[in-house]
């Protein structure tokens, strides 16, 4: 290559720099120019929505297929929602995306968002196996919004439905749902008002839909408070002789009680720790054929559900319907 | 002196010190030696390679940032940009994205830095029309997606 120095701009070189043309006689091919952003690499993209937050990031997905797929994958990213950590996914008030809740953003949206291009786009979602959600409270930024926790159990079960009719996907290994902080049927106050059917039936119908759409999707559903799973619990004879109820309640389901030494899940698996276990197996098997209910197990361990003994008989109900069994772990009834 | 021909074939004479603050040329220079050739630069255009040099001149004799972590793991990051930088990315959008790619070319990582600050910002506050309008993005999804990204969004918008 010979290069043909023809000038030199003087006022370059205090700059530092200076320009200088040459003539080749093979013209180099024009590059193509980014006339648009999704024109940029996509480490680019990504590093230029490392900026954003959660709710501006649901935004962008909201733009193009390039742009949703980026922008929600950086949203799993700072969730840990990756293939290397996947399986678990918890949607709860210290995730990244509820503490942003105030600009529309949360990790919920992102994987709502994330199951409209579906798998093909999101395999990490295929790889799920365990999704935690708590409910939110009820009070946002000192508003009461009493219904706020049912729009997004709503979606939750959107989702749950999503994750259930996964093809070439198992069923999830367990669902994880607290409602503790958006209700709780055990309230002494309100004891009249929690026991009466009626008033409570729009929060059970609620939680039916989820527990529904679990029982599809997941071998075990556990019902907790607080967001955790109880490791450590008492032995309680009878609960629900103390809640004034007896056996004669669950006329066609056998009660008992067992050691929990050796579950095989590793789950709440701490030496010592009673629970209580009806088996809801029945000779009618309501829903469960015709339908893919692959729920195996409902566990309680939330002491406000087993405080009622409306919800209980309610539990019950449900776990017949499901055919599965119902566990619970009452630690301070 | 460092010499650095152009995709457009003019050729750059720049002060060793100046273009060291790209880590491609620094690398290259430290493998390759002293040498009279000039180091092709085909993805870059000679008035963006102008630009570029501005930016390394301006920040001439600066200590290199030392950063390597994975920006795309951080979240809700400053927005903050030097006046002096504001000033300098006040171009077109071609001319912006352009920056982007050689800086993300020649690995100048504080200027990559700035011009995606710059792109963020600009997007900030906007609608998904607005940002599809502004950054000539085209609506690539089918009409069943969106009805469906609607929907989802619905939730959100009324939390």
């Amino acid at each position: 290559m010979r290069l043909d120095l023809t000038f030199i701009i003087p006022a370059f070189m205090r700059c530092g720099f200076a320009i200088t043309r040459q003539a080749l006689r093979t013209p180099a091919l024009p590059a193509k120019k980014p006339m648009s952003l999704t024109d940029l690499p996509p480490e680019i993209i990504s590093q230029i929505l490392s900026y954003a937050n959660s709710g501006e990031l649901c935004r962008l997905a909201t733009t193009c297929r390039t742009l949703n797929i980026l922008a929600l994958g950086t949203c799993f990213r700072r969730n840990n929602l990756t293939t290397a950590a996947c399986g678990t996914v918890y949607i709860s008030e210290d995730a990244q995306g509820r503490t942003s809740y105030s600009k529309k953003g949360s990790l919920l949206h992102a994987l709502s968002m994330a199951t409209v291009l579906g798998l093909e786009a999101f395999p990490i979602l295929a790889h799920l196996n365990h999704l935690s959600w708590s409910a939110p409270t009820s009070q946002t930024d000192g508003i009461q919004k009493s219904n706020r926790w049912i729009k997004e159990a709503k979606q939750v079960k959107r989702f749950i439905g999503f994750l259930a009719n996964r093809p070439a996907s198992g069923p999830l290994e367990q669902i994880t749902l607290d409602f503790s902080a958006a209700i709780n049927f055990g309230r002494r106050k309100e004891e009249a008002r929690m026991v009466n059917s009626r008033a409570i039936a729009p929060w059970l119908r609620v939680i039916r839909g989820l527990l529904d759409e679990a029982a599809k999707a997941s071998k075990r559903v556990q019902i907790v408070q607080g967001g955790r799973i109880q490791e450590s619990g008492t032995l309680v004879e009878d609960p629900w002789g103390r809640q004034g109820l007896s056996e004669g309640v669950f006329p066609k389901a056998w009660v008992g009680t067992r050691k929990k030494t050796s579950m095989g899940d590793g789950l709440a698996a701490k030496d010592g720790v009673t629970m209580r276990l009806i088996r809801g197996r029945l000779p009618f098997r309501l829903g469960r054929r015709g339908t893919n209910v692959c729920l195996q197990r409902l566990d309680v361990q939330d002491p406000s559900f087993l405080h009622n003994p409306t919800v209980v008989r309610w539990l019950v109900r449900w776990t017949r319907k499901a055919s599965c069994s119902l566990e619970v772990a009452p630690n301070d009834l | 002196m460092v010499l650095l021909l152009t995709s457009d074939n003019e050729m750059f004479s720049v002060a060793e010190d100046v273009i060291k603050r790209s880590a491609y040329i620094k690398n290259m220079l430290e493998d390759v030696g002293e040498s009279d050739l000039p180091i092709p630069l085909p993805n870059v255009e000679s008035n963006v390679l102008v630009k570029i040099l501005e930016y390394c001149e301006h920040y001439r004799g600066e200590p290199l940032p030392a950063s390597d972590v994975d920006p795309a793991e951080i979240g809700d990051r400053s927005l903050d940009i030097a006046d002096w930088d504001q000033k300098y990315m006040a171009v077109d959008q071609e001319m912006l994205f352009e920056i982007i790619l050689a800086a993300n070319y020649l690995d100048i990582k504080s200027l990559l830095d700035v011009g995606c600050k710059t792109v963020a910002k600009m997007m900030k506050g906007k609608s998904s029309e607005e940002i599809r309008t502004l950054f000539n993005i085209a609506n690539d999804f089918t009409p069943e997606e969106e009805a469906q990204i609607r929907k989802e969004n619905a939730w959100a918008e009324c939390r």
